[in-house]
């Protein structure tokens, strides 16, 4: 089938200026991971320009509950005011920059900086300041409100924020990645899942290869050989990520457009339970489930306490894994990034569920997650100080038969295939080049 | 004992809702500010826990794993504060089987967070002691596990909370637990084994 390289939509035909860091041949320059002026501009166009993923509405469920987040380094508190109402502000006061909340999460109706005593409402309302005379104008409460993410939608339970006030609806901007979200919310079993954390991991690399980590199946059997050959030897064939065979299955990968990749790893995966590797508890529990609800109903929640077999990549900054399970990237320098992993308690299924649950979310942190970052620093490492190399090469699958073009910016590749990562470097390069004013509204 | 062989007939049905409790009210009495102990550990214990410390940083790891008892619970939380263990997931809580598949990662030498290796010394102090009878004791101690890898030197202090059993005359590790005091912050390369 003959291929065409990326469109770009009518107004960036025009030659960007990153035109010369991301090549139509799949070539990227190592600068996007070693310069710190690219990375102040990615925190503006990129993490400031488009839709950030902020919580899941269940980790604030009350009212007044919040949770303080970042937005490509800023400190946010995401707060559900008295009226259920939910936002996104800057945790910086307006009057002389401290930061108000120092509680990552908690319950409460008003933020008191504790510099000077100014006290701001859960909506970012400044309320009250000590001492108020002695401005040469009459002191307008309303200018020094909180300064406030000009937009806030959630789909499906999942909050994005953006500092953007032009940007598209999120539901636009998702497009065909919705239905990723729909097939991991609606396969949950229950419908009552409570976001909780499960670890965080910090590694001294830059957060895009994070992202294309997560968007790369290729990888597996060389980075996670230790685990294959453990797993192997101590509890046969037929668990971990063996059911990657090259290109033998029909397991593959997409992008979605707006940088959304996908590895669909379902085709090759019949049980998530059957492949589960053996975590505390497995026969234990899951016999006692069964003896609580039977075999076939028992079987349903099992499912959810292994490997899903998902990677919807939205971003810049989640991997969404399927069965609750996501993880989220704050970049905090060109060279080092943090990652917050998450879970869900399914608070309507037996405990045996949730008891297997936490189990199977420290499993592949454990297992697999430090091999992935003692790869990304070698890779920071020799991107950083061999200037005279300077391109990573992600041509996989490009321009070859392997590369199918389902319309509407849609692009399927081989499961080895790096399509979804180029496709996200082109949204890249559309976001940095774009003329873009991140604000706040007070 | 060999690690990188199959494990069918390793006993795994002890990790239950009574071996949960156990640790439940084992943790509960650790952290409990105020209470003194009946001893400064003693010969035995400290000999057991110095060797456990040394086998561990000289990656003696089939024989470290001797030391622990069939229905050994080895847990690193990640809460900070009141915890609970079955449904909260931590950095580690292992069976003797996963303690095993970690280890085993490490045995096959195709581990790449751990090429090359990472040194440690595991510094105990303040080792306070409860005998509960005479054939089950408590140990809290202060640890800072030191770690070099790859031209950095890096410190994980906290805390290690030992049940001990004592059975026909031999000590054995019961359940360990590492609280490190950086548990809620993100974590580096820990696999080395905590």
């Amino acid at each position: 089938m003959k291929t065409a390289p990326f469109k770009r939509d009518a107004e960036h035909q025009e030659q960007s200026r990153y035109d010369h860091l991301v090549t139509a041949d799949g070539m990227v320059h190592r600068s996007l991971f070693t310069d710190p002026l690219i990375f102040e501009e990615e925190m503006r166009q990129i993490f400031g320009g488009t839709w950030v993923f902020l919580l899941h509405e269940s980790e604030i469920p009350q009212a007044n509950d919040f949770k303080c987040v970042t937005i490509g380094r800023r400190p946010l508190i995401v707060a559900r005011d008295s009226d259920g109402v939910v936002r996104g502000m800057m945790n910086r006061c307006t009057h002389r920059g401290a930061t108000v909340c120092q509680q990552e999460q908690g319950n409460a109706r008003r933020f008191t900086c504790a510099y000077h005593g100014w006290t701001f409402g859960n909506n970012g309302d400044l309320l009250g300041v000590t001492f108020p005379k002695g401005y040469r104008r009459e002191f307008d409460k309303a200018a020094h409100n909180l300064g406030k993410l000009p937009c806030l939608e959630s789909y499906r339970g999942y909050v994005f924020g953006s500092l953007n006030p032009d940007v598209e609806s999120l539901r636009e901007w998702l497009g065909a990645a919705s239905e990723m979200i729909d097939w991991s919310v609606d396969n949950l079993v229950t419908s009552k899942a409570r976001v909780v954390k499960a670890s965080s991991m910090v590694f001294n690399a830059n957060w895009k290869l994070q992202s294309d980590n997560n968007g790369d199946m290729y990888h597996v059997p060389a980075t996670h050989k230790s685990v294959a050959m453990m797993t192997q030897l101590r509890h046969g064939a037929g668990k971990a990520l063996d059911h990657f065979d090259g290109d033998a299955s029909d397991m593959y990968v997409k992008y979605y457009g707006h940088g959304h990749k996908l590895i669909d790893q379902t085709p090759a995966i019949e049980s998530a339970w059957d492949r589960a590797r053996p975590v505390p508890g497995r026969e234990t529990y899951a016999r006692a489930l069964e003896q609580r609800i039977g075999k076939a109903e028992a079987r349903k929640y099992l499912e959810m306490t292994g490997r899903a077999g998902i990677n919807l990549v939205l971003y810049p900054n989640i991997i969404i894994a399927g069965a609750g399970s996501f993880n989220v990237y704050d970049p905090v320098s060109v060279d080092r990034t943090i990652v917050h992993s998450y879970d869900v308690v399914l608070e309507d299924a037996p405990d045996e569920v949730n008891a297997l649950k936490s189990r199977f979310k420290e499993d592949f942190a454990g297992f697999g997650y430090r091999d992935d970052n003692e790869i990304f620093e070698r890779i920071q490492h020799a991107l950083t100080t061999i200037p005279e190399m300077e391109w990573l090469d992600f041509s996989k699958g490009l321009g070859t038969d392997r590369e199918v073009f389902e319309g509407n910016g849609v692009v399927r590749g081989a499961v080895s295939d790096e399509t979804g990562i180029r496709g996200s470097y082109s949204y890249w390069k559309e976001l940095m080049s774009r003329d873009i004013r991140p604000r706040v509204i007070q | 004992m060999k690690i990188l062989q199959p494990v069918n007939d390793l006993a795994v049905d002890y990790v239950n809702d009574a071996r949960y409790e156990r640790l439940a009210v084992f943790i509960a009495h650790m952290q409990a500010d105020s209470e003194t102990a009946d001893a400064i550990a003693d010969d035995e214990i400290l000999k057991l826990l110095y060797l456990e410390s040394r086998l561990l940083d000289q990656r003696f790891f089939e024989k470290w794993m001797e030391l622990f008892s069939a229905d050994l619970i080895y847990w690193v939380p990640m809460v900070w504060g009141p915890q609970d263990p079955k449904f909260e997931s931590s950095i580690y809580l292992d069976d003797r089987r996963r303690l095993g598949d970690r280890v085993g990662a490490i045995l096959t030498g195709a581990l790449h967070a751990q090429t090359p290796p990472s040194r440690t010394r595991r510094m105990l102090s303040n080792l306070e002691q409860w005998n509960v009878s005479d054939h089950e004791m408590r140990v809290r101690a202060n640890v800072v596990i030191w770690e070099y890898r790859k031209h950095e030197t890096r410190s994980y202090p906290g805390t290690q909370e030992y049940e001990i059993m004592r059975d026909s005359g031999k000590l054995s590790i019961r359940t360990k637990v590492v609280r490190l005091l950086n548990s809620d912050s993100p974590q580096g390369n820990y696999s080395f084994i905590l």
